[in-house]
């Protein structure tokens, strides 16, 4: 058997791979109801990998709008109304991710082929490694062997996967501990809010130990183009967080184009009180600023100068 | 062979097509995008189903909403808005028409001369004022009518010290109603909140639904002519569709959606490259057409222009093809109010206040997940946790950054207690804001664009113009009663765009002459906004491209086709003439 070298191994703690394996070989029923990503990865790299994006991306939902489920309370920020991971904009924002961000499928799998190869220089302290620490050198293997296939079949390349490997990468970095957190399938899910945020910081300013990582893998000439693009995630991952949580899509029937009940985001604005339908319409007319309805050209203006003729 | 081929059926295409077709010309417009026949039935008004820029029907994609959307590349932290489809981005906007800033044009000679950018449209203000007024009088451009959000607004105006303008032009700093592409409400409109009362012909014009940015069904039953919001599929489409119907001699466009040009088509002759024709092919069969026509016009817009002149291989001598483009850069100022404001009620904005040499401000409205994006949207990172080496300080409270996910929900608990001011500054053209082509791999259409803004390194000016009107916003804001002021520091939300293909007097800097015909390649001009020479001092840019796309019309009228101008020698006919809506009704569109 090849053995995953040391930095190698520590890379797959910290974005949480090894975490979500563990998770899923110690739990098989959530392997099961997480599905299977690719057939060309077994029973338990598929539904880890699946579970790694699934969490951490509802960590990042949780984190801007927060609830009261149980990723708002791994980072310890809850609040008694519903939030986002109630209005599904977690699921929401994976469909979107994986299935419509059309950025181009070979610059994703060249960043993906980053993750495949890249390494951590950077060890977690053997300390906190607690469980993780022991898990067989099969298991890496495994999970190596499931990043690389990635880049060698044929199929997409869930970009909530990379996004996730990102986020977990830079949570680690902000807080090492978080490879054994509350959520042990996402060290970012497992931060709490204010470390979050400081994931989120190092993303948006392009982490130069991230792009050190990823830039391994793409090939020229879009290795420039890559900090932007972690700008570009950094920034639109928080909007669309927020964004997804707001809108109707965990209520709405696109083949009637109607809502089973009222949006979780109607209700935590107030907006529209008892409609669960948009308005065509509001009482809401006051008149006209002074009583005028109507302006004209300023003479002043046209006086001022003569025309200038281009024929 | 055609007369003309117009590219783009966005807010500037349609205007060319029309004024065109009123005189008899073949017409061929092209669009990209879908081309919504039956909006009441097609749009539902939910945000996500609208304006999801992935699956939303107002995305920049195909028909097909199982397709994905196209990807184009933006290397920084930003938003890139556009959308396809018969109307362009004029679907989802709120219909401001003012004028430009007099100061952006050639001889404008006011005191405060030095304050605007250096780079002039190559026409002076005296010379458009006619084309706006034919534009205002076809769309047509009425005052807007006020609610809740634009009396608060108006206070803070008057707040801060502020006239008010009773004019369409901008003379001095000053607030008003905007002046907007919007039917006034008539009968029930704006008065009921109660659906069955608000048919057409009941209710006339906007009846305050509060969804301008999903796209105009008001008044229900309406002929599509007589929508209250005057976006071009509702406006200049319908009349380029009926011309026979309403111009003596017009001859009506012929429109094909789902229609993507790859190629502008050209030959040398003598020294000279002229456009012949496009290459286009079916978005939903990939079949590919081949057309010629005289004269060939591109609308596609500020990063879609460059982009098919890129693609085709055209000429680019002094290498402004793609620069030099503004987009107001926008900021975001919150006013939170204990009282009610009518946030997501009525045309997304209708009061604005104007600042020459600097910019203005417009209120907007919004509903919930468009008001949670525009609270997460932020170059100064997240108030409170890390501001990016920004996080501004002024007369706005705490620093600027995004609202943590912690107080977002307080502060939108009641998405009716919140007052949008937009900020929009006049910004410099600028050789380093631009679109290239993008190293990424390209889709079906060819190599995309890439979108470089270089926010940080914006001219002195622009960024002074961007902190004096954040300022003004926040003043207006405490004026007007607010409790908290909340600055979000936005990165580029580029969605007022300008001046990618930019007209100038100077051959250096500017990629088309004063007719809007390319320097390059004779008979090829450019109508949409891209041909802008600036970005107009701060209003809103609709207006002024389609003035500048009737002026266009006729200058090709006169040069390729031996006729005579007619704005200043004829009256207009409006969108909204009975014959037009007679056509529009007969003919089903």
């Amino acid at each position: 058997m090849a053995a995953v070298g040391y930095n190698r191994r520590q890379f797959l703690i910290r974005t949480g791979a090894l975490g979500a394996a563990a998770t899923v070989a110690l739990n098989p029923s959530i392997g099961r109801a997480a599905g299977v990503l690719d057939p060309l990865i077994d029973e338990i790299a598929g539904p880890a990998l699946k579970l790694l994006a699934r969490d951490t991306i509802a960590g990042l939902v949780a984190f801007e709008v927060p609830g009261n489920d149980r990723y708002s309370r791994a980072q310890r920020v809850t609040d008694a109304r519903p939030g986002g991971i109630d209005a599904r904009g977690d699921e929401l924002l994976l469909i979107d991710l994986d299935e419509f961000l059309p950025i181009p499928d070979t610059y994703v799998r060249a960043l993906a082929a980053g993750f495949s190869t890249a390494v951590s220089e950077i060890p977690v302290p053997l300390d906190l490694l607690g469980p993780l620490g022991g898990l067989g050198e099969r298991l890496a293997l495994h999970m190596d062997d499931a990043l690389r296939a990635f880049t060698r079949s044929d199929a997409a390349v869930p970009l909530s996967l990379l996004i996730a490997l990102i986020l977990n990468f830079l949570a680690t970095q902000v807080k090492p501990s978080s490879v054994l957190g509350a959520i042990p399938g996402s060290p970012f899910a497992s931060l709490d809010f204010d470390d979050k945020a400081r994931a989120l910081e190092a993303l948006e300013s392009a982490d130069a130990n991230l792009v050190a990582a990823l830039d391994n893998g793409a090939p020229e000439p879009l290795e420039g183009s890559l900090s932007g693009l972690l700008k570009f995630v950094g920034g639109a991952l928080q909007e669309f967080g927020a964004y997804l949580s707001y809108v109707e899509w965990g209520v709405y029937d696109p083949a009637t184009k109607s809502v089973s009940k009222r949006p979780v985001g109607w209700d935590l604005t107030r907006y529209m009180p008892g409609r669960t339908t948009p308005a065509d319409g509001w009482d809401e007319l006051i008149g006209y600023f002074e009583g005028r309805s109507s302006t004209a050209t300023d003479p002043a203006v046209l006086g001022a100068r003569p025309r200038k003729s281009v024929h | 062979m055609r007369d003309v081929i117009v590219i783009g059926a966005g807010g500037g295409g349609p205007v060319v097509a029309k004024e065109l077709a009123a005189h008899g010309l073949d017409v061929l417009l092209l669009e990209a995008g879908p081309w919504y026949r039956d909006p009441e039935r097609e749009w539902s008004k939910f945000e996500h189903d609208a304006n999801d820029p992935l699956t939303g029907y107002f995305r920049y994609g195909p028909s097909e909403r199982s397709k994905p959307a196209w990807f184009r590349e933006t290397p920084q932290n930003s938003y890139l808005w556009q959308v396809a489809g018969v109307g362009g981005t004029t679907q989802h906007y709120y219909g401001n028409c003012p004028r430009a800033q007099p100061g952006v044009f050639e001889g404008y000679q006011g005191p405060d001369a030095g304050a605007f950018d250096s780079r002039r449209f190559p026409l002076t203000y005296q010379e458009l004022v006619p084309y706006y007024e034919w534009v205002e009088a076809t769309l047509p451009v009425q005052t807007a009518a006020m609610g809740t959000k634009e009396q608060l607004f108006f206070e803070g105006a008057q707040g801060i010290g502020l006239p008010v303008n009773t004019t369409k032009d901008i003379t001095e700093s000053s607030f008003r109603p905007q002046e907007n592409a919007i039917l006034q409400p008539g009968g029930t409109a704006g008065t009921t909140s109660d659906s069955s009362r608000l048919l057409y012909p009941q209710a006339t014009g906007c009846t305050f639904c509060g969804y301008c940015f999903e796209g105009c069904v008001e008044p229900r039953r309406a002929p599509r002519n007589l929508k209250a919001k005057r976006s071009t599929d509702n406006s200049y489409v319908p009349m380029a569709l009926t011309a026979d119907a309403w111009a003596p001699g017009g001859r009506p466009v012929t429109l094909l959606a789902d229609a993507y040009v790859d190629e502008i088509l050209y030959e040398r002759r003598g020294s000279s490259t002229v456009a012949r024709g496009v290459r286009w092919h079916d978005t939903n069969t990939g079949e590919a057409q081949t057309e010629t026509a005289r004269v060939v016009v591109m609308a596609g817009g500020c990063t879609e222009d460059p982009r098919l002149w890129q693609n085709s291989g055209l000429p680019d001598p002094n290498g402004w093809v793609g620069r030099g483009y503004t987009d107001h850069y926008f900021d975001w100022v919150i006013g939170v109010f204990d009282e009610y404001t009518g946030s997501s009620k009525g045309v997304g904005s209708s009061a604005r206040c104007d600042f020459p040499g600097h910019g203005g401000l417009e209120n907007v409205g919004l509903p919930p997940a468009l008001q949670a994006f525009s609270m997460a949207f932020s170059e100064s990172g997240i108030q409170g946790h890390y501001d990016n080496g920004r996080g501004f300080r002024g007369s706005w409270d705490g620093t600027t950054g995004r609202v943590p996910g912690d107080e977002l929900k307080d502060v939108l608990a009641d998405v009716n207690k919140l007052l949008n001011v937009l900020v929009i500054s006049d910004d410099d053209v600028e050789a380093q804001n631009r679109v290239v082509r993008s190293a990424l791999p390209g889709d079906e259409q060819g190599p995309i664009p890439k979108v470089i803004f270089k926010h940080r390194r914006r001219s002195a000016r622009t960024l002074a113009n961007r902190e004096y009107c954040a300022d003004q916003a926040a003043r207006l804001l405490r004026a007007a009663g607010a409790r908290k002021v909340i600055r979000l520091d936005w990165p580029p939300l580029i969605l007022h765009v300008q001046s990618t293909m930019r007209m100038g007097s100077d051959p250096r800097h500017s990629v088309l002459d004063e007719t809007a015909e390319a320097r390059f390649v004779e008979r090829l001009f450019i109508a949409s906004n891209a041909a802008l020479a600036n970005a107009l001092g701060g209003p809103n840019p609709t207006l002024t491209t389609q003035a500048l796309a009737t002026r266009t019309a006729e200058r090709i009228v006169q040069k390729y086709f031996g006729g005579d101008p007619w704005v200043g020698a004829v009256t207009p006919t409006s969108s909204i003439d009975d014959a037009a809506t007679q056509a529009v009704t007969d003919r089903g569109l």
